[in-house]
């Protein structure tokens, strides 16, 4: 059951509503509108009850799977008998509505509707209503619930050790799975709806205190300013929130762990839920996050630590290797040990293609298998890669058609993407290995040298939020280099991020977390 | 728009990158013989010297470049003229850079390729970091910083390992050769590459903890001095006085010397990254300095739009201005001798006289 | 508009760049990588004939089943006056363009050596491809090129076979050692003249160049180090052959390690002591206006092999032994100064040491300096250690009567 404690703000950010028609005071009347604009859908459900009283007249209407169907049995077999009500003489409708209201309580948020827009919209976000013949207004029962994923363990972004749940697409799961790792009042929830016609719940999740109210701000609006008609996934967020739409990497986080979320909490960054998606954005999100996993806080430091540089050295391999090894072919052959040289070149006698595009067909077969692996079904993927990377690879080498080096380098740099934990992360990357491999092939290690150079400046250029995206190693501060290429002992990380978070202090003192954190530039 | 600034490390990666830039790959000092090394510690004093005048005048005026407190210090009509002659200036020595990276490639590696388009992608690039702004140029320069220490570091350590260094071809020093040393420390490497740090007079407005602007100079500055000296030693003991004094590319030979166990060996990528590296960083802020400057004389508000024809100025001036290498490096002599001393010295230092004396007697208005 | 005009300015720049295309880009099956090099005089002429050893990447190749029966190398050469435009020349020749960066050998005729060669390493310097670190061999008694042509068991490339013995000799036996392109021309600028192993055919040469030659278990022909070469003034005056070139060597402080079989005094047996450590400091001066090369050595061995009965276990015994590698030790070195003091060539750095300590000395001397040399006085002092005796202390060997 979800729980609703959210704490929503909406008198701060609201899509402004437009006030639709007001709700008529025959009940027919209500339900015949109603049935009009949902263009009578069946799956809109209309219950009359019987009640003891001749002159009161209620329906309640919800629309079915969308609500938790026990829930509203309950409430309708003890609140709408009025019980209480009938020893006395017949209750106006006014005293009715009161009752039913108040036994609505128990069930869960119950608001009054006064005009057929917010009736609508209620309907359609799963609560149930509850009209009255005779009054102009209605009660709105939030009953949501009804057919959804149970919590499962995590898909794409799979650990050894640490909790399995992982996030599902309803967003009062989400919220629950975070508060029950973080059980302190700052963690604060603020929650609007954006798309024009899905009208999406998203909510901006921090820890007040640790994250920075600029931060915030700006988040806010530009949630604000998103004017689209559908979100039906935080990819779309994503897209309309980031400052560098033409750059190859993600600037902001996504990921589908409730530790993570609540690690990255914890950091003073701010998380945004998006209901309909198990994945969390969190922002701001900076380079080295991208090669960073929660796993790193659960394993021993020393472990960690080698860990990590093997992704980085993973990194470099992705993005240089295939370039690196088709500028010493091409240009450098002096750099290739001799015996190294002879062996290749012997390999390379009765290849037809240049050495480039040697790469790039080995390259794009590939990127094929592994697209195509994706799509299918898991059993018949795993059949596709092995055709795919074992047969095929063989077939090419035996034909003579590739040299068994270059599967080597192609089949390495393609294991070291995957070694990158964040998907949209080895994207990119493998996106820009193609640049680099061409620009290799056009003018060999001077111009993987000045690629580079511009890489790493248009990394430095990024920025998530005002926060630069290379930082901490650029702008460089030194106290915050304990968590970056290296995870040192818990006990060493006794300030948190500086940029980031709003409040460097010790960690362990969290739990005295003021209102007025003190601000740092 | 807000307004960029540098921190205190950032400044110090940018100076060192600097230093080090070409004076670490091409032969400098060459009279003094196997005492090289010894005359770039000897230089260092005066280059600090230097430094803190351009440090000093940045405290009088944090937040005008050369040319712009040239004119506050000696009138408009002296301070203006005087400035512009720091525009050709520094776009030549930046395009000699860039000539000499180009020549170094294509002797090392890419014998067939045009120095036109050699030339060209490095001003590319160039062009591109620039028009980044000074902070996201800052940046890069930080990262870079530690890559290129530790390339440096995993180069010595090789040739160390390999057994190469032989002592008997730094020592011993004569008497005569300790004079040697310091004709050629003063004015030539005092000037290349210590006095060519009057660049960082259009950078330091951007500095933005004006306490540690002494500090950080000579820390980046002492550091490079120690890095230069040391490169240059284990160069100078690898290879001899005669080939060393003899080779268009000291530090390329000695890497190609290598051999560990008859796998650590052909490592001339190590050195060819340095240069490119190096030079990339020496003429971007070559370049930075002529475009604000240049901003600042003529007023344009938006610095970026001048970066485009800097660097083609810089890139076409690189290979009209010398016939072929060693007439570059002839010109370049009487360039080191005869003009870059008065920019990178004697301007200064009047600059430095003049304030003092006008401030003393209160003739500012 | 502006973002238009930067676009065209970009498409423009950006065709302009890759259109015209890669210029230093080459295949590698468009190479002949080229393992060594020989040159040889032409007899009469000025100029030079330049062979060259080309690795054949097809004789290696594991993958296609045309691991055939070809050579691992094929032979070019051609002639010119400069090496340049031999190797150019060559092309006439090869299928593939030479490749140099991998040339591990350079073989000099013995009578282009006597010639004079001087002038040969300037290429090496100045291309990028060619390495300074190249092994450089004077072929004693032959021409370059019939040893370029010996094909070798073992190793399939030949020239790396040649460079390996030359470095497995040169790490336990010493006579050799790796001379390399560097350092020749270290020594033709030096003041001092300078050293190039020599390498000579056992068996019949034109044997060696047939594949049949390697199908027995003892290889008809072969390679052997042989001595050094003495070069003065880039001539080839005269080669050092067994304790000389060690000696020389053990001035030099080259050794890494070698054999001495001594004879202990009172007993007629011989004793090996493999030597594993050697260092040796030089100094010269000038007393009375005549260089005094003060050499000391000092090295430690570890008994191997003991022919009688030495009763190792005792310390005079050890000591004896110690005095009688110390005494072998100088006589090989004396045995090499004399000898290149008869050849009037410092071949031991001796006038580079003078020059670099002493200047003002080296002056007075400078202009007779191998004069000097020939009449210079060695002051040698040899300190040797016994470390160990190995497995054993007394040999079962029994004690004679």
């Amino acid at each position: 059951m979800p729980n609703e404690t959210t704490e929503s703000r909406p008198g701060e950010i609201s899509n402004s509503k437009e006030q639709g028609p007001p709700i008529y005071l025959k009940l027919e009347d209500n339900i015949k509108q109603i049935c009009d604009r949902l263009g009578n859908s069946p799956d809109l459900i209309v219950r009359a009850y019987e009640s003891p009283f001749q002159n009161i007249r209620v329906k309640t209407l919800y629309i079915n799977g969308l609500i938790d169907k026990e829930l509203v049995e309950e409430y309708i077999t003890h609140a709408l008998s009025f019980d209480s009500l009938r020893q006395g003489i017949e209750p106006a409708a006014e005293e009715a509505f009161a009752y039913a209201k108040e036994k609505a309580q128990n069930i869960g948020k119950e608001k009054i509707v006064e005009d057929q827009n917010s009736l609508l919209e209620g309907l359609l976000s799963g609560d149930t209503m509850i009209l009255f013949d005779g009054l102009e207004k209605g009660i709105s029962v939030s009953t949501s619930g009804g057919e959804g994923r149970s919590v499962t363990e995590a898909t794409t972004q799979v650990n050894i050790r640490g909790p399995k749940d992982s996030f599902t697409e309803s967003l009062g799961t989400n919220l629950s799975l975070v508060r029950k790792r973080i059980k302190n009042p700052n963690l604060w929830v603020e929650t609007l709806t954006i798309g024009a016609v899905t009208k999406t719940d998203v909510s901006i999740v921090h820890i007040h205190g640790l994250a920075k109210e600029e931060t915030l701000q700006q988040i806010r609006k530009k949630l604000a300013d998103i004017h689209v008609d559908s979100i039906l996934e935080s990819g779309y967020i994503e897209q309309l929130i980031e400052e560098n739409n033409y750059s190859p990497f993600p600037t902001l986080y996504n990921t589908e762990r409730p530790d993570s979320v609540a690690g990255n909490l914890l950091e003073g960054r701010i998380a945004i839920f998006v209901d309909g998606t198990p994945f969390v954005l969190i922002l701001p999100a900076t380079f080295f996050m991208f090669f960073h996993t929660v796993e790193d806080y659960y394993q021993r430091y020393d472990i960690s630590s080698i860990i990590r540089i093997l992704r980085f050295i993973c990194l470099l391999v992705s993005l240089f290797g295939p370039a690196i090894f088709v500028a010493a072919l091409n240009f450098h052959q002096e750099m290739i040990p001799t015996p190294l040289l002879i062996n290749f070149a012997s390999q390379r006698e009765g290849v037809p293609f240049p050495v480039v595009i040697e790469v790039l067909l080995l390259e794009v077969t590939f990127e094929i298998i592994r697209e195509a692996g994706i799509r299918m079904p898991s059993q018949i993927g795993q059949t596709v890669s092995i055709i795919g990377g074992l047969v095929l690879g063989q077939a090419a080498v035996q034909a003579g058609i590739v040299s068994p080096a270059m599967v080597i380098v192609v089949s390495l740099t393609g294991i070291s993407s995957f070694a990158t934990p964040a998907f949209n992360m080895a994207l990119s990357i493998r996106i820009l290995r193609f640049i680099i491999t061409f620009v290799a092939a056009y003018i060999g290690l001077y111009g993987i040298a000045i690629i580079g150079l511009m890489l790493v400046a248009h990394l430095c250029s990024l920025r998530s939020l005002g926060v630069p995206y290379m930082s901490p190693v650029a702008p460089f501060a030194s106290g915050d280099q304990k968590d970056i290429f290296l995870r040192t002992p818990l006990h060493f990380m006794k300030t948190r991020r500086r940029l980031i978070s709003k409040d460097s202090k010790v960690p362990g003192t969290t739990a005295q977390l003021s209102r007025d954190g003190r601000h740092e530039s | 728009m807000r307004k960029e600034v540098i921190g205190p490390f950032q400044l110090f990666a940018m100076i060192v990158l600097f230093e080090l830039g070409t004076a670490v790959v091409v032969p400098i000092g060459l009279e003094s013989g196997h005492a090289v090394w010894i005359s770039i510690l000897m230089a260092l004093p005066g280059g600090i010297l230097l430094y803190l005048v351009y440090a000093y005048l940045y405290r009088q005026f944090p937040d005008l470049v050369i040319s712009g407190y040239t004119r506050k210090i000696l009138g408009k009509w002296i301070g203006w003229p005087l400035s512009l002659l720091y525009l050709p200036v520094l776009t030549y020595n930046g395009s000699r850079n860039l000539r000499e990276a180009g020549d170094l490639l294509i002797s090392s590696s890419y014998d067939r390729t045009p120095i036109f388009i050699i030339n060209c992608i490095m001003v590319i690039a160039v062009m591109y970091i620039l028009y980044q702004g000074i902070e996201v140029f800052s940046r890069t320069a930080e990262i870079y910083f530690w890559v290129i220490v530790l390339m440096g570091l995993i180069a010595n350590f090789v040739v160390i390992i390999a057994g190469l260094v032989q002592f008997k071809n730094l020592f011993p020093i004569h008497p005569g050769e300790w004079v040697e040393a310091l004709k050629s420390a003063y004015p030539n490497i005092w000037i290349f590459p210590y006095g060519e740090l009057v660049c960082f007079t259009a950078i330091l407005p951007h500095f933005n903890s004006k306490h540690k602007i002494g500090r950080t100079g000579v820390g980046a500055m002492a550091l490079s001095a120690f890095l230069l000296s040391f490169t240059h030693a284990v160069e100078m003991s690898v290879l001899g006085e005669d080939i060393y004094s003899r080779t268009t590319f000291p530090m390329f030979t000695t890497i190609t010397l290598v051999n560990v166990a008859n796998f650590l060996q052909r490592l001339d990528a190590l050195v060819i990254l340095t240069l490119i590296i190096g030079v990339f960083f020496k003429m971007s802020i070559y370049c930075y300095a002529a475009v604000s400057i240049a901003a600042d004389l003529f007023h344009v508000k938006e610095p970026r739009r001048l970066v485009i024809p800097v660097g083609s100025v810089v890139l076409y001036s690189s290979f009209v201005s010398a016939e072929n290498f060693p007439l570059h490096m002839n010109d370049g002599k009487v360039f080191l001798e005869n003009i870059l001393p008065i920019l990178c010295a004697v301007i200064p230092v009047l600059l430095f006289i003049v304030h003092r004396i006008r401030r003393r007697f209160g003739w500012y208005k | 508009m502006k973002a238009k005009l930067a676009l065209l300015l970009a498409a423009v720049l950006g065709c302009s760049l890759v259109l015209s295309g890669c210029w230093n880009s080459r295949e590698l099956n468009e190479l002949a990588i080229v393992s060594g090099i020989g040159l040889d005089a032409l007899d009469g002429k000025p100029g030079y004939r330049v062979t060259f050893q080309i690795i054949n990447p097809s004789s290696s190749a594991q993958t296609t089943g045309s691991a055939s029966n070809q050579p691992p190398i094929i032979i070019v050469s051609a002639t010119d006056r400069t090496i340049f435009g031999a190797l150019r020349k060559a092309s006439r020749r090869a299928t593939r363009q030479l490749f140099f960066a991998h040339t591990q050998l350079v073989l000099i005729g013995e009578s282009l050596a006597q010639k004079g060669i001087t002038s040969l390493f300037d290429i090496f310097e100045r291309s990028h491809e060619l390495r300074l670190n190249s092994a450089v061999l004077v072929s004693k008694g032959t021409d370059a090129a019939s040893v370029l042509k010996l094909l070798t068991t073992l190793e399939s490339m030949p020239s790396m076979g040649l460079l390996k013995k030359m470095q497995n000799t040169s790490k336990v036996w010493g006579e050799n050692r790796i001379i390399t392109v560097f350092e020749v021309v270290n020594g033709i600028t030096g003041e001092s003249d300078f050293t190039i192993n020599g390498v000579e055919i056992v068996g019949d040469a034109a044997e060696g160049e047939k594949k049949s030659s390697l199908e027995q278990s003892e290889p008809m022909v072969g390679s052997l180090m042989s001595g050094l070469g003495v070069f003065k003034e880039g001539r080839l005056i005269g080669w050092l052959n067994g304790p000389e070139s060690r000696g020389t060597q053990w001035v030099l402080d080259k050794l890494n390690e070698t054999n001495v079989n001594i004879v202990s005094p009172d007993m007629e047996e011989d004793i090996a002591v493999n030597i594993f450590y050697s260092k040796t400091r030089v100094k010269v001066d000038l007393q009375d206006g005549k260089p005094v090369f003060h050499v000391h050595i000092s090295e430690e061995g570890i008994i191997n092999e003991t022919g009688g009965f030495v009763d190792l276990g005792k310390e005079d015994e050890l000591q004896a032994l110690e005095k009688g590698i110390a005494d072998k030790t100088a006589a090989e070195v004396r045995q090499a100064v004399k000898a290149a003091q008869d050849m009037k060539t410092d071949i031991f750095n001796f006038g580079n040491e003078l020059k670099r300590i002493h200047p003002q000395d080296w002056e007075t001397v400078k202009e007779d300096w191998s004069g000097a040399f020939a009449e210079g006085e060695l002051d040698l002092k040899v300190d040797a250690y016994i470390r160990s005796t190995g497995m054993r202390l007394k040999p079962y060997i029994p004690a004679k009567k």
